[in-house]
């Protein structure tokens, strides 16, 4: 996973200059995760307004000028760790989902690849951060709109082709259907900390409900 | 001001950035949990409490709770809960019991539901209820009038492994809706029907 690979220690024998500025960047990517991982933490407890840039740096076993030669303000930290979350989101849940054979697939799979990601306190930061900026011209809650519209805009595509294919049966508008998938799964997401497996089946109901599906859209 | 109880203080939920704007006026906030309590108590249990059947009712509440959420007061509280920075305070306690209380009466209505063959077995009905809140008030937090409601109906019906539309056969929709006040998001009550 990617907070591993973020500590993960590169083995190298070779000497030289090139070696160096090799163990230099290692050493970059190194510090700037365990700040990533450290801030996302921290935002997911206290949110923006409260986050302590002293205390997140000291989490991750750095300095706060370690962290200020990384990143030039908090800002700019909460704007990475969105950018790093949602990297993270795609190579784990919405890369693999596009694997699925046809849309109501792809859907659930969303809804149950979406549960699992979210059990770890760093990946609920979006959900943290979207009610904290709710409402505010803030270029934080700016990047929160972009990557929710991504999210709107994926699931109304498959459920106007589902409902093109017969798969997924007609209702509202598929725009307004996919802001409900999003706050439904989000919702029952959230209720259900440390309770896993059983997070991922309600989450994968509750948008096979919002889509119109029958219960057997999602075997237990 | 329902729904999410302690488990999710386990999680770390303990930001408080929300709280934080309003610790000042804490009697103030109390004030509107208050209300919020009581309008909920006046505008959606009568609609559950009217039926029999374990499904109707349950149909009934998500429906009822999801127009009931349209109202700025009761986005507040929502939003309030997601910022546990007071649980240990007054504010929190308040948050915690009416969120117990709305998944206490859902777990009640799941088990009847259960035993009398209506709703299929499955996880933990406490958990199931927890999760059906939840999808109910994340269908209309960020849904819009008037699909909102019928969205996390479905949303609800789905979480308790029911098909939607036969669980809207098993509810008596007139009795239920023909006083159901619908709100809209600033809080005006309209009546449908």
């Amino acid at each position: 996973m990617h907070v591993r690979n973020y500590h993960a220690r590169v083995p190298s024998t070779a000497t030289g200059p090139a070696s160096g500025r090799r163990r230099q960047a290692d050493r970059s990517a190194r510090s700037r995760g365990a700040l990533l991982e450290a801030t996302a933490r921290g935002l997911s407890h206290y949110g923006y307004g409260n986050l302590n840039l002293e205390r997140v740096a000291s989490e991750a076993g750095y300095t706060r000028g370690a962290l200020y030669h990384q990143f030039r303000d908090k800002e700019d930290l909460a704007l990475a760790v969105l950018e790093w979350v949602n990297e993270n989101w795609m190579r784990e849940v919405g890369e693999p989902a596009k694997e699925e054979p046809d849309p109501v697939a792809e859907l659930i799979a969303l809804a149950r690849g979406h549960a699992v990601f979210c059990r770890r306190d760093v990946a609920r930061v979006v959900m943290a951060l979207r009610v904290e900026f709710s409402g505010q011209d803030h270029p934080v809650g700016r990047a929160i709109e972009r990557i929710s519209e991504a999210g709107v805009k994926r699931v109304a595509r498959l459920i106007h082709k589902g409902r093109r294919d017969g798969s997924v049966p007609p209702g509202p508008p598929a725009r307004t259907v996919a802001f409900a998938f999003w706050g439904a799964l989000e919702g029952a997401v959230i209720t259900l900390p440390g309770q896993a497996p059983h997070d991922e089946l309600l989450a994968a109901r509750a948008v096979a409900g919002v889509l119109g599906l029958g219960p057997d859209a999602v075997p237990s | 001001m329902r729904g999410r109880g302690c488990e999710a203080r386990d999680a770390g939920h303990t930001r408080g950035a929300l709280y934080h704007r309003f610790k000042d006026n804490e009697p103030l906030v109390l004030a509107v949990l208050e209300l919020v309590d009581q309008t909920w108590s006046h505008e959606v249990r009568p609609l559950v409490d009217r039926e029999r059947d374990p499904v109707a009712a349950l149909n009934a509440l998500a429906r009822g709770h999801a127009v009931f959420c349209r109202q700025d007061l009761a986005r507040v509280a929502m939003a309030l809960r997601l910022d546990f920075g007071a649980q240990d305070l007054p504010v929190g306690r308040r948050l915690e019991q009416a969120a117990d209380s709305l998944v206490e009466r859902c777990t009640r209505l799941i088990e009847a539901g259960r035993r009398m063959g209506k709703i299929p077995a499955g996880p933990p009905a406490r958990t199931v209820a927890m999760a059906f809140i939840g999808a109910t008030e994340g269908a209309v937090i960020v849904g819009q009038p008037p699909h909102d409601e019928a969205l996390a109906a479905r949303a609800a019906a789905g979480v308790l492994g029911l098909d939607h539309e036969r669980s809207e056969r098993q509810s008596d929709r007139k009795a239920s809706h023909a006083s159901v006040p619908q709100r809209t998001r600033s809080g005006q009550a309209r009546r449908s029907g």
